[in-house]
C-alpha cells in the first residue's frame, strides 16, 4: 500500500510538470522538448533552498519563480524564431541544461547528486509516503485546477492565438511576443513546482532525473492526454507512469521494462506527429 | 466642441519592401478625421506592401510617418494598433482554433485602455469580461447568419464568414483609423450592406478609411479621393 502511495504521488507530481507542456504544446502549438530543463531548475533550486534551511514554501516558492524567469527568457526568444527553429532550440536548450546538471558540480553536486533534501513527510517514519503524497495533493490540487482554468480563459485564448497567427494578434493590439514569454513563463512555473515537488519528494535529485528523454517523457503524457485539456494530460501520466510498473506484475525484468517504455514513448511520439498534422488540417479546414 | 483637425494618417517619402527588393517607393499621402480614400492598382504593385509598412508589419524608412498626429516611425505593430489603427487582411483575418466569440474578445482585449485596473487584469486571466460586441460587428455577424456568442471553432466557418468575422473583428477596435485590404470579397449582398453602412457612419465620428479595391464601382461611390498606385509609386489620384 505505500507503494502506491509513492506512486501516487509521483503521478500527481508528473501531472504538475506535464501540464506545463500542455500549455506549450496545445494551446500556443510549439513542441517544447525542453520540460525537464525546467524540471529540474525547479528541483535544484528546491534542493538548495533546503540546504540552506530555507522554509518549504519559500524554497517551492523560488523555484516556480526561478523557472518562470527562465521559461520568460526562452519565450522571448523563441517568440522571434521560425517554429522549426523553436524545437532545434528547445532541444539545443534541454541539451546545455543536462550538461550544466552534471558539471557544475559546486550547485548541483554534479553526477553525484544532491541528497539530505527535507521529506514532505516531515519526520513521521509510519505512512510516511501517505503523508507526503498528501503534501503533494494539497499543493497539485489548486495549481492544477487554476492553471487548467487559465488555460480555458482568456490567458489560453491569447497563447493559442499568439501560437497560430502572431502578425493578426499583433495588428489587434497584442504583443505576440510577450504572450509568448508569458506562456512559457506559466509553463516553466508549472515544470519548477513540479521539480522543486520531486526534489522534496524523493529526498534527492540526480542529473539523470532531468535528460532529454524527461523532457519527451512529459511531451508524450500530453499527447496521450491529446484533446483534453489539463485533465486529460492526467490520464497520459497515469498511462505512462502506471504501465510500466504494471509490466512487473508480469515479471518482467526492470532492463525490458526500460526497453518497452521506449519503445511506448517512440510510438507515441510518432502518433504525435501524426496527430499534429491532422489537427492542423481540421483547424485549418474551414473556408473552403 | 470643435473636431480634430490633425490628419488620422500622415505619410511622406514612405518606401518598403523585402529585403533588399523596394516593393513601395517615395509613397506620401494624408488621411483626414473621417475621410474615405480608396487605393487602387495591379495585382502586385504594392498597395498592400503599402499598408503593411504602414501596420509596422515591415521595415520601412519614412521622412514622416504620424499616426493621428503622434510619430509612429519607431513603434511596433502592436503599438501602432493600440493607438486606434484597424488592419483587414486579404487572408488569415481570423484565429482558426479560437471560437467566433474568443475570436472577437481578443479583438476587443486589444483596445487601449481596454484594461483599466489591476482587478479586471486579474479576472482576465481566468475568464473574458463580459466584453460588448460592438453594434457593428453584431450587424455583421446577423446578416452573415453568424451569432456573436459562437462557441465553435471560427476554422469552420466558410471562406465568406470568415471573411465577415475578420471585418466584425475590425470594427469591435473601434480603431480611429481603418486600412481594409478588399473588404468586399466573399461577401453576399446583405453583408455588403452592412459593412458600407460602418464605414460611411464611422465619418461622423471620424474616423479615417483607406481602403484598397480593384473596382471603383461601390467604395468609389462613397470615397472623397481615389489614389492610384502603379509600380510602387503612389500617383495622385481623382478627388469627389
Amino acid at each position: 500500500m505505500a507503494y502506491v502511495g509513492y506512486l501516487l504521488g509521483l503521478i500527481l507530481i508528473y501531472w504538475i510538470a506535464a501540464s506545463g507542456s500542455t500549455l506549450a504544446w496545445r494551446q500556443h502549438g510549439l513542441t517544447v522538448l525542453c520540460g525537464a530543463a525546467g524540471f529540474g531548475i525547479g528541483a535544484y533550486v528546491a534542493a538548495r533552498a533546503s540546504g540552506a534551511a530555507w522554509p518549504f514554501g519559500v524554497g517551492l516558492g523560488l523555484a516556480t519563480g526561478v523557472s518562470a524567469v527562465f521559461g520568460a527568457v526562452f519565450g522571448l526568444l523563441v517568440a522571434r524564431m521560425h517554429r522549426d527553429v523553436a524545437v532545434v532550440f528547445s532541444i539545443a536548450v534541454q541539451a546545455t541544461a543536462s550538461l550544466l546538471f552534471l558539471n557544475l558540480t559546486g550547485v548541483t553536486g554534479g553526477p553525484m547528486g544532491m541528497g539530505g533534501i527535507s521529506s514532505l513527510a516531515g519526520g513521521s517514519a509510519a505512512g510516511s509516503e501517505w503523508a507526503a503524497t498528501l503534501v503533494v495533493a494539497a499543493v497539485a490540487a489548486p495549481s492544477l485546477i487554476l492553471f487548467s482554468g487559465a488555460c480555458h480563459g482568456g490567458f489560453g485564448a491569447k497563447a493559442r492565438a499568439a501560437g497560430e497567427n502572431p502578425v493578426l494578434l499583433a495588428a489587434l493590439g497584442c504583443d505576440p511576443s510577450r504572450v509568448t514569454a508569458r506562456v512559457f513563463a506559466a509553463a516553466f512555473s508549472m515544470f519548477g513546482l513540479g521539480g522543486a515537488l520531486f526534489a522534496h519528494y524523493a529526498t534527492f535529485v540526480h542529473p539523470d532525473s532531468f535528460t532529454l528523454a524527461e523532457s519527451m517523457l512529459l511531451l508524450c503524457m500530453v499527447v496521450l492526454g491529446r484533446r483534453g485539456g489539463v485533465c486529460a494530460t492526467g490520464l497520459g501520466v497515469v498511462c505512462l507512469l502506471v504501465l510500466p510498473e504494471a509490466l512487473r506484475l508480469v515479471h518482467l525484468t526492470t532492463s525490458s521494462i526500460g526497453k518497452i517504455r521506449g519503445a511506448l514513448l517512440g510510438g507515441v511520439l510518432c502518433v504525435a506527429a501524426l496527430l499534429l498534422a491532422r489537427s492542423m488540417r481540421e483547424a485549418g479546414g474551414g473556408g473552403q | 466642441m470643435r473636431a480634430s483637425t490633425v490628419p488620422v494618417l500622415e505619410v511622406r517619402d514612405l518606401s518598403a519592401g523585402y529585403g533588399a527588393r523596394e516593393v513601395v517607393r517615395g509613397a506620401s499621402l494624408s488621411i483626414a478625421p473621417g475621410e474615405i480614400v480608396m487605393l487602387t492598382g495591379a495585382n502586385g504593385c504594392g498597395k498592400t506592401t503599402l499598408l503593411d509598412a504602414i501596420c509596422g508589419f515591415l521595415p520601412h524608412k519614412a521622412a514622416t510617418l504620424r499616426l493621428l498626429g503622434g510619430d509612429v516611425r519607431a513603434r511596433a505593430a502592436c503599438e501602432r494598433a493600440r493607438m486606434g489603427l484597424g488592419r483587414l487582411f486579404q487572408r488569415g483575418g481570423v484565429f482558426c482554433t479560437l471560437s467566433v466569440r474568443q475570436n472577437l474578445e481578443i479583438a476587443g482585449c486589444g483596445l487601449a485602455g481596454g484594461r483599466v485596473n489591476w482587478l479586471h487584469r486579474t479576472g482576465s486571466l481566468l475568464r473574458w469580461r463580459a466584453a460588448e460586441t460592438h453594434e457593428d460587428s453584431r450587424r455583421l455577424l446577423r446578416a452573415a447568419g453568424i451569432p456573436d456568442a459562437a462557441r465553435f471553432a471560427a476554422g469552420r466557418l466558410s471562406f465568406g464568414q470568415m471573411r465577415v468575422l475578420s471585418l466584425a473583428c475590425v470594427f469591435a477596435r473601434r480603431a480611429r483609423l481603418l486600412l481594409l485590404d478588399e473588404p468586399y470579397v466573399g461577401l453576399g449582398p446583405a453583408a455588403r450592406d452592412v459593412v458600407r453602412a460602418a464605414i460611411v457612419e464611422g465619418r461622423a465620428e471620424g474616423r479615417g478609411c483607406l481602403i484598397v479595391e480593384h473596382e471603383l464601382s461601390e467604395i468609389g461611390a462613397m470615397s472623397s479621393r481615389v489614389l492610384h498606385m502603379r509600380g510602387g509609386v503612389l500617383e495622385a489620384g481623382s478627388s469627389h
